[in-house]
């Protein structure tokens, strides 16, 4: 019978090529319309250590890591010491002899498959071992050879005809390679349904990239950091082919500052980060928020504290984003919760920056910022794009930047414009924008910049963002943020396949919350779990301080994500 | 323009009044400023002031201008960022020796090697005003301030040397007392293509009682004519002459600027780079 649904980890030394050959056969499967959703391990080392990396394919629509592997190509030793014990009950390892050997009273099936040898015998050199794991794994899965080859032959051909015979021979040894072996049968793919839709596969990183292009962003300055950085390689490639400029800062302070001079020069802005550049930026968000400038920051999440482990997943700079800087400063929070809301809630984040004028930041992380996923590609002609309240040239005499108002938006002016001159300032103010101590003026002024955040919950409340799945009856509900939408829709589809249903909330704006309607899904509901990965259940403390509820807390901070099998796994103590 | 010819340096000055004590040198340098945007006919809606923190970071507020007095240190990168977003206009930083060379020291050499068609006012009082009586990182040794009481122990920074060092393409020094020569000094500063910077010595009469107006009265001069500001070896001996404290342009060259710099790389990004959103996402297609 063949499989719907199977994980695939490739580990050994990084620079042994086990990144490419997962990526490799990801793009294959991908290409023949099954659904992919891949995870990679790094090593600390810049080269060397062992790097891993896996893929999930499925015939059907797939949204988290999974758990343990169908099939481990272990590499080296080390590699199978380290991913050995994560096999499923009916896994395989498929082991390089010559480099690993396998340990007494193993309880999986083992199956030597001689990389090196094969590659010594076929090519004369040990390189090509990658490309004959590859080619083993296609056999082994059953996925069409020719439509790996074809991007064995795109990746080398820059190579020379040389190495690209080489590998084509290692390939078509590899195939063969465990032809006829019981162990490895019984992990063909079901054949998937042909797409109509067209997709491109991307990285979470390079869904907000594309998504800030997308929204008209034209200035971007940043400082390399783990994993924020593609986001900035990714604008320095594509965004000045577009007429916008990218900047690399000499430190985050300085990406911040220039981020926010440009939006003040009128253009869309952004910079991207990870938790320490935040700390490092948190005193200017406090700056554009009294200044009442458009901005937008990425903080690709990594787990902390201090340096902490850079290369590992986290949701833990919530509170952070949530209130870090001096004082008591309103700025928007979104999580997006999937590769490609990535890309929406990018858009949706500028759009936001503009038009209520407040610092926005995008809180992604480590574990899907570097994963990839096929996407259905986005429709340009369908994406709203919304652009500041501009005041109108010529008829702003007297002009005062921060009228009060209603909304508690004002409209603003631009450098350049004719009469609209005002002083953009970290002081307290006046409507004017002239300092300001009086306490009038500052209880006034802080619940003007205040209410923005009022009347953006008010239409959060009437439009919602994100998942409020009441499902009908359910006495039990799980609530998450970010990138656990994946694992917990997994967890509750299986609860259901059981006869249980499970309500299921995911805001993708987390300050302002929509109040009424997160009121509304928690009234009916008798237990409530709130998933996150982090050790003091920041989530479940910000609910706590704004309803009635006790949730039962599923933390965790191990710097990998969820799976789907661990949040169903806590879900069934508790139904 | 019309508008710009008939602009007067009192036009200038915005509704808000200066904050600072009476006989503060600052008072020079916005007399100076105005005259020379007089001078110049900029247009007030093409004029942006950055300044930083300390008493001279209130500078914007005084000026008609599009102003953004941001946080401590940061005016150079928030400039920086302003220029990038629209070159048409005139930016200028103003800030403190605590602003610029202490908490913002770090994002001078790199305002140095990007060379942004700025002009940055650092004007030097050698001393912490706004908080009323600290040291500085150009406060003179055996200085005695609240922070120091037993005198400063460590060498004051010298601005015009360390610009010299990193590269900036115009560097000057003036003096808060001699306005006629610092109103010429800014326009030649706007005319230069590229980052100038200049040392504004503005004594404070309330906390700094070391380099005061007689002291520097005693002590300035103006650079000898047959100094050739286009040569670095010249402008540092002028630099490190400690008896006299020489004021005019020490050293002025050419060297792109970081807006036909942003120009080259999105030159180049067309050339090998798609033009629009939906061409990248095919890039990415399956």
């Amino acid at each position: 019978m063949a499989c719907r649904d199977i994980i695939v980890r490739v580990a050994g030394e990084g620079g042994e090529g086990v990144i490419s050959v997962a990526g490799i056969l990801t793009r294959s499967a991908a290409n023949a319309a099954w659904k992919v959703f891949t995870f990679r391990s790094y090593p600390a080392e810049i080269k060397g250590g062992l790097a891993m990396m896996q893929v999930r394919i499925s015939t059907d629509a797939v949204q988290s890591i999974g758990m343990e592997a169908d099939i481990l190509m272990a590499f080296n030793q080390e590699a199978m010491d380290t991913w050995g014990d994560r096999i499923a009950p009916n896994g395989v390892v498929l082991y390089d002899p010559k480099h690993c050997e396998i340990p007494e009273g193993f309880s999986h099936k083992a199956v030597p498959a001689p990389l090196h040898e094969t590659s010594m015998t076929v090519t004369g050199g040990r390189l090509s071992k990658n490309i004959v794991a590859l080619a083993a794994l296609t056999s082994v899965l059953a996925i069409p050879p020719d439509k790996v080859k074809e991007l064995i032959r795109s990746r080398f051909k820059r190579k020379g005809e040389d190495i690209l015979e080489k590998n084509m021979k290692a390939f078509e040894a590899g195939l063969v390679l465990l032809d006829g072996v019981p162990e490895v049968a019984g992990y063909e793919l079901e054949q998937p349904k042909a797409e109509a839709e067209r997709k491109i596969i991307i990285s979470g990183n390079q869904a907000v990239a594309m998504g800030a292009l997308a929204a008209g962003c034209r200035y971007v300055a940043g400082y390399p950091i783990t994993p924020a950085t593609p986001i900035l390689e990714f604008m320095m490639k594509y965004l000045p082919a577009l007429g916008g400029d990218v900047v690399q800062a000499e430190d985050e302070i300085a990406a911040i500052a220039s981020v926010l001079g440009a939006s003040f020069a009128g253009k869309k802005a952004m910079t991207a980060t990870s938790g320490p550049g935040l700390c490092l930026m948190s005193e200017l968000i406090g700056m554009a928020s009294m200044s009442e400038l458009p901005l937008v920051i990425v903080d690709v999440q990594r787990s902390g504290p201090g340096t902490g482990m850079p290369t590992k997943t986290e949701q833990a700079d919530l509170m952070y984003a949530l209130h870090g800087t001096a004082g008591e400063a309103p700025r928007i929070v979104l999580a997006p919760t999937s590769i490609e809301d990535c890309f929406y809630q990018t858009v949706e984040a500028f759009n936001l920056a503009e038009r209520y004028q407040m610092p926005v930041i995008l809180l992604t992380d480590q574990a899907m910022a570097y994963r990839t996923q096929s996407v259905v590609i986005p429709d340009m002609t369908h994406l709203d794009i919304l652009e500041r309240d501009v005041a109108e040239s010529g008829a702003v005499a007297g002009y005062d930047r921060y009228f009060d108002t209603k909304s508690g938006i004002s409209p603003m002016t631009i450098p350049g414009m004719v009469d609209g001159m005002y002083i953009a300032t970290g002081l307290e103010h006046d409507e004017h924008g002239a300092p300001n101590y009086t306490p009038e003026n500052r209880v006034r002024s802080m619940a003007k910049r205040y209410r923005k955040l009022e009347t953006l919950s008010k239409e959060l409340d009437a439009n919602g963002n994100g998942v409020y799945d009441p499902a009908a009856a359910a006495k039990i509900g799980i609530i998450g943020w970010g990138s656990t939408e994946g694992p917990i829709k997994e967890a509750i589809a299986r609860a259901k396949e059981d006869g249980t249903r499970v309500a299921h909330m995911q805001p993708k704006v987390l300050m302002p919350l929509a109040k009424e309607k997160m009121m509304a899904f928690l009234k009916p509901l008798k237990k409530v779990l709130v998933v996150e990965e982090n050790y003091t259940a920041q989530f479940s403390s910000y609910l706590k301080s704004n309803f009635k509820v006790e949730p039962i807390e599923v933390n965790k901070c191990t710097g990998l994500p969820f799976s789907g099998d661990e949040v169903f796994d806590a879900l069934k103590k508790h139904l | 323009m019309t508008q710009q010819t008939m602009l007067k340096p009192k036009d200038y000055k915005s509704e808000i009044t200066p904050i600072w004590c009476p006989g503060c040198g600052d008072f020079g340098d916005l007399a100076a400023f105005t005259q020379a945007m007089a001078a110049m006919e900029v247009d007030p809606k093409d004029l942006v002031i950055v300044s930083g923190i300390g008493c001279s970071g209130r500078f914007s507020h005084f000026i008609k201008c599009y102003a953004y007095h941001t946080a401590h240190g940061r005016a150079i990168p928030t400039a920086t960022g302003v220029k990038t977003a629209n070159p048409d206009l005139h930016v200028f930083v103003v800030g403190g020796d605590g602003d610029g060379l202490s908490i913002g020291g770090g994002h001078l050499p790199h305002a140095a090697r990007r060379n942004p068609d700025i002009t940055y006012l650092l004007l030097d009082n050698g001393i912490y005003g706004l908080t009323k009586g600290q040291s500085s990182p150009t406060s003179p040794l055996g200085m005695v301030t609240r922070t120091t009481p037993f005198g400063m122990q460590d060498p004051p920074l010298d601005p015009v040397l360390m610009f010299l060092s990193y590269g900036f393409t115009f560097v000057a020094r003036a003096f808060s007392s001699n306005v006629k020569q610092l109103a010429q000094l800014l326009t030649e500063a706007v005319a230069h293509k590229g980052f100038s910077i200049i040392q504004l010595i503005s004594p404070c009469p309330t906390f700094n009682q070391v380099v005061t107006f007689d002291w520097m009265k005693a002590h300035v001069d103006p650079i000898p004519d047959d100094h050739d500001p286009s040569d670095l070896d010249a402008a540092f001996r002028l630099a490190l002459d400690k008896e006299r404290v020489n004021t005019g342009i020490f050293y002025r060259t050419e060297a792109p600027t970081m807006e036909e710099k942003m120009a080259f790389q999105r030159e180049e990004s067309a050339k090998r780079e798609p033009g629009t959103v939906d061409e990248i996402f095919q890039e990415f297609l399956l």
